[in-house]
Order: C-alpha cells, then structure tokens, then sequence
C-alpha cells in the first residue's frame, strides 16, 4: 500500500475504526502517515465539541407551550425522492414557464367581456349574487377560513375558540404574504386590515374583558403565540423583495401591537376592517368566526352560521354553474358547515328542552338554512344544460341536509337508519321523502 | 414514535428530548447564528406537524436532520452572512493540563474558522460525520445526494480542514494523546 492509497483510505474512514493490518503494516514504518493519522484523529476530537452551548430551560418549556397549541398535518405528504431535485424543478420550470406562455396568448386573443356574446341564456337567480372573483381571489384562504369556522361552530365542551381563531389570523398573514410576494399590494392592504380586526376585536379586546382569572390563564400562551407569530412573519419577510417585505410589515406591527397590549392586560381601539356597507365575503366568513367564537348558546351560534350558509350556497351556485373547478370543494365545504354549524348545533337546542319562544327561533333558523339547499335546487332547475353538471355535484354534496328543511332535526346517531340524513337508502332524499315515518319496504307493502 | 405519529405530544416530546441538543448543536456548528434556538424550535415544529407523512421505514433521525437542514438553508438564503459567534468558554475538558486545555480551546477556534470559510453543504456532511457518527447512506438521504456523493464531500472536507490546520496540528501534537 502506498501513502497516496492509504491517505484516500483515512480520509473516509473513522478514526475509531478498526485498522486493516496492510494500513497497520503500512503506518508501523511511515512516519508522515502516522502523523497524518494522528492529526485527523484530533480534527475529529475539535469537532465532536463544537457548538457544545449551555442548555436553555426557557427555550424548552416557550417550545413545549408552542408544542400544546400546534395541530399536526392530518394527511401524509407524499414521499419525496432521495434523488437530486435539480433535473425535476428544470422540468418542473420549464412546464410552468410554457403554460405561463399558453395562458398569455389566451388571454392576448380573448376579445373583452363586453365583446364577449353571453354564455348563458338566463339569469341563474333574481337575486344579486355576489361575484364569483371574490371567491377565485383567495380560493384556498376562503375555503380554509371556512373549514375553520365550521370547527369554530362545532358544540364541543373544550372548545378554544381564542386559538381557533389565532389560526384564522394566521390564515390571513399567510395569504397576504403570498398576495405581497405576487406584488397585489390593494388586497394585502385589506387582508392587513382584516388581520388587525380579527386580532383587536377576536382576542385582544375579549380577553382584556374576561374575568381575572380566566385572563391569567389564557393571557401566557396567547402571548407567546403572538410573539412566535410575529418572529414567523419577520423570517418569511426576509424571503420577500423589499418593497413586498414593506407591504407585510403592518401584519407583523399589528402581531407585536396586539402582543404588548395583551402583555399590559388592556384592550385596543377598534377600526372597521372593510368601511364599505356590502363586504367581501371573505370579510364575512372571518366575522362570522369572531362572531362564533364569543357565543357559547348554540342558538345563537345557529343563527349565525344560517346566516353564512346562505352567502356560501350563492357563491357555490356561481362557481358550479361556470364549471369552477372549485366548486366540489366548496360544495362539500358547505356541505359541513351546515352539518357541523347550523344542523348539530340546532340538534343541541332541540335537546336542551328549550321553551317555546327557542323553539320558534330554531324554527326560523332551520328555515333561512334551508334556503342554502333550496338555492341550489332553483339553480338546478332553472340552469341551461351545460351548467348542470356542476349544479348537480353540489346539490348532491349538500343533499344530507334536506332535513334542516322542516320539522326537528334528525340526530346523527338517533333513530333508525331510514330517517337518518347519512342514509344511502336512495328513496329517502330531500326531494322524495322528507316527511317519510317508516322504512322504505313497509311503504311499498302498503301501497300494495 | 408510532403514537407521536398519530398526535400524542407527550411521546413527541420524548423524542424532542433525545435530539433537542443534538440538532441545536449541529445547527450552530453549521451557522453560528444567534437565533440557534428560534431556529431548533421551528424545526420541530415543523416536525411535529409533517410526522403523519413520515413512512415507517425511514430512520426519523435523518429525516429531523433533513427537515433542520432545509430550514437552515432557508435561513441563509434570506439573510446576509454573519460572523460566527465566540465559542463558549466553558467546555468541559478531559484534560487537566492547562497548556493542553489552550491548545485545544485554540484548536476548537481555529476549525471553526476553518468550518466557516468550507461550502455549506460539505460542512453539513463533516459535522453529521463526526458529531452523530450517522453513516454515509444516512448522510446521504438528510442532503439528498447519492452515499458516494456523500463520502465524497466528508473526504474533501477533512483534507481541506486538514490543509487549513496543519500548522497549528503539527504544532500541537504530543500536547494531547489523541487518535490512534
């Protein structure tokens, strides 16, 4: 062996390793390869106690309270390659920069609007609608402020509202942050707007009125996620340009301001998030979450979610009938919101043996929630064939929930399977059993 | 690790206990940042939420690792570099021999410096080489490289800290008995 091939041999070897004897002969008479050795062998000790620092107590229990409030992914990612990545993002670039190319010259030979003949030959409702760009915007910000509401509005015992609705503000940073590095600088000022009001009006101001002990309780971890919020929002600025990173820095002002005031337990002025008297819907779905959050009677909680589910049917109605890819999304988003919002928490008044004058309420509740079915079933019918497809989807998606329609609800697990909404029994559907006492066979036998 | 997997953070943070140390030590000796601490928490955080997609059969130490080295790469790519900081001074040492204990608190200095001026990517595999004596495959799969690119970066690693530190190696030798 020479000191060349035993030199490429140390390099890569462990110097607690045991040697070859033809290195142990070899290093027995060279001393320059014995040094060598010697030299790496001490490299390694140096390294080994590098970066050794003094542990950090407060690090650990600021990780841990950050740990308590953190929910994880609930679907697997999938597996990533152990390849290099640089051939698959050139691909990967390449396809994009082509269908970027595809999309502008579409655009560039798309006469405009006006020009453009109807697609449609009527009107899909009489009622003004609100535009479908509200929802195509922030589509996945809209739907995930969705999802959060309908968890907002679930009747659970431990509920915690306040880091739901954390969760909601994080939602908004985030899309703000996107919206900032895409340079769509008017409606990150108003997402930053947004954010400021559900933080001042969701959890500054309500815990500053919250009796002593529950504001002691609540005011440590409400604290350190905002701090841990902000220090989140001041790395991802630092990925921006300037001038982007410029136009998210309210969003973390705003986090450090709501920090501060929550730290000297007092509250802060109020500023109206959207001045305009008809506010986008994603305004809407963020009051209704701030709304939902400070309720805890599940009539009013109700009657809050009916109102929503409403605006949330109008919109599912605009995107299915322009075959929005979207639309099954937001129809099974509705499809939840008005089991987990309107329906269980209906369920929960029923069962509460509430007096007369609830049970009225819950009536008229239970009706304006029906309104969101009855919206898409008027669409159905009155949509020119090409739109009915997608119509058709999202009334299938929201089908469970005839029953909010008239009488009493149905509970989940109550009663037997044929009058329950999940039932896949295909005779029991809004359309022809609503009112239906008794199983599907015994009501062929007796029309016999 | 399967109940963590499946949302129960009492057994996460036994997990965060094994390698709280190990990965904030590695963070640091990668980049010296002051913020180590900031950083080493988003990591697991950021495990902690994607531990449902981990697949059971790859080693939960070099994916923690991967997801710390993305993370620390982000990091210098959205901020200018900064100077290392001083090494703590209070290190526990095996020897009792104060000049030894110089030459070793000036050696530990100098291969910092010397970590400082490699390419980030061959100091990552130096110090998983020889601080979590992880192996060539695990080394490979945390830097998403092939295990012969990885013992390639160790090599060149050790011979360029080797060229750096000769002097101050040869200077220093007999003052303390390592190696073999």
């Amino acid at each position: 062996m020479t000191c060349s091939e035993l030199s490429q041999w140390m390099l890569s070897a462990r110097c607690d390793e045991r040697l070859p004897d033809e290195c142990h002969r070899h290093l027995k008479g060279c001393p320059a390869c014995r040094s060598r050795w010697e030299q790496l062998g001490r490299l390694n000790h140096w390294a080994k106690q590098l970066g050794a620092l003094p542990a950090s107590e407060s690090t650990r229990q600021q990780f841990n309270r950050r740990l308590a409030i953190t929910p994880q992914f609930p679907l697997p990612s999938p597996p990533r390659s152990c390849k290099p990545q640089r051939p698959r993002l050139a691909i990967m670039a390449g396809l994009l920069a082509f269908l970027l190319a595809i999309t502008g010259l579409v655009i560039y030979l798309t006469p405009p609007s006006s020009q453009r003949p109807a697609a449609r030959g009527e009107p899909l409702t009489s009622r003004p609608l609100p535009t479908p760009q509200a929802a195509r915007d922030t589509p996945s910000l809209l739907l995930a402020l969705l999802k959060q509401a309908s968890r907002i509005a679930q009747p659970q015992p431990n509920a915690q509202p306040t880091l739901d609705l954390l969760e909601v503000a994080s939602q908004i940073r985030e899309e703000a942050f996107r919206l900032a590095a895409r340079g769509r600088q008017d409606e990150v000022k108003q997402l930053t707007r947004l954010h400021d009001w559900v933080l001042r009006t969701g959890l500054v101001n309500p815990l500053a009125e919250s009796p002593d002990s529950q504001r002691r309780s609540l005011a440590p971890s409400i604290r350190d996620a905002l701090h841990s919020a902000w220090e989140r929002s001041v790395i991802s600025a630092r990925d921006l340009a300037p001038a982007a990173a410029e136009l998210v820095q309210p969003l973390a002002d705003a986090l450090q301001q709501a920090e501060r005031a929550v730290a000297d337990n007092r509250g802060l002025p109020v500023v109206a998030a959207y001045p305009l008297p008809d506010p986008p819907l994603v305004a809407r779905i963020v009051e209704t979450c701030v709304r939902l959050a400070s309720r805890s009677d599940p009539l009013l909680r109700a009657e809050v979610s009916a109102a929503l589910a409403e605006e949330i049917a109008f919109t599912t109605v605009i995107l299915a009938a322009s075959g929005d890819e979207e639309a099954d999304q937001w129809s099974v988003a509705l499809d939840e919101f008005l089991g987990c919002a309107v329906a269980d928490n209906l369920e929960q008044v029923e069962n509460q043996a509430a007096s007369e004058d609830r049970r009225r309420i819950a009536e008229r509740i239970r009706a304006q929630a029906a309104r969101a079915t009855t919206v898409l079933e008027d669409n159905w019918r009155r949509a020119p064939p090409a739109a009915k497809a997608g119509l058709q989807r999202a009334l299938d998606a929201t089908q469970g929930h005839g029953h909010l329609r008239a009488g009493p609800s149905r509970g989940k697990g109550v009663g037997p399977p044929w009058l329950r909404h999940d039932s896949t029994d295909p005779s029991h559907t809004t359309k022809t059993a609503p009112n239906k006492k008794m199983p599907p066979g015994l009501s062929k036998k007796e029309k016999k | 690790m399967r109940s963590a997997r499946l949302g129960d953070r009492s057994a996460f943070s036994v997990l965060v206990d094994v390698y709280w140390d190990r990965i904030r030590r590695w963070l640091f000796a990668l980049s010296g940042w002051k913020d180590v601490d900031d950083l080493t928490q988003e990591v697991f955080l950021k495990a902690w939420r994607q531990l449902p997609g981990l697949r059971e059969e790859r080693s939960f130490r070099a994916w923690l690792f991967q997801i710390a080295r993305r993370m620390a790469d982000d990091v210098r790519r959205s901020r200018r570099p900064l100077a290392s900081q001083p090494l703590p001074t209070q290190l526990p040492s095996t020897t009792a021999n104060p000049h030894a204990i110089l030459v070793e608190a000036e050696g530990r200095a100098l291969l910092q410096q010397a970590l400082d001026r490699l390419p980030p990517r061959y100091r990552a595999a130096f110090l998983l080489w020889t601080q979590e004596t992880l192996s060539y495959a695990e080394i490979a799969d945390i830097l998403e490289t092939t295990e012969l690119t990885a013992r390639w970066l160790v090599c060149k690693a050790r011979a360029f800290l080797l060229r750096e530190l000769e002097p101050f190696l040869h200077d220093s030798e007999g003052s303390r008995g390592v190696g073999p």
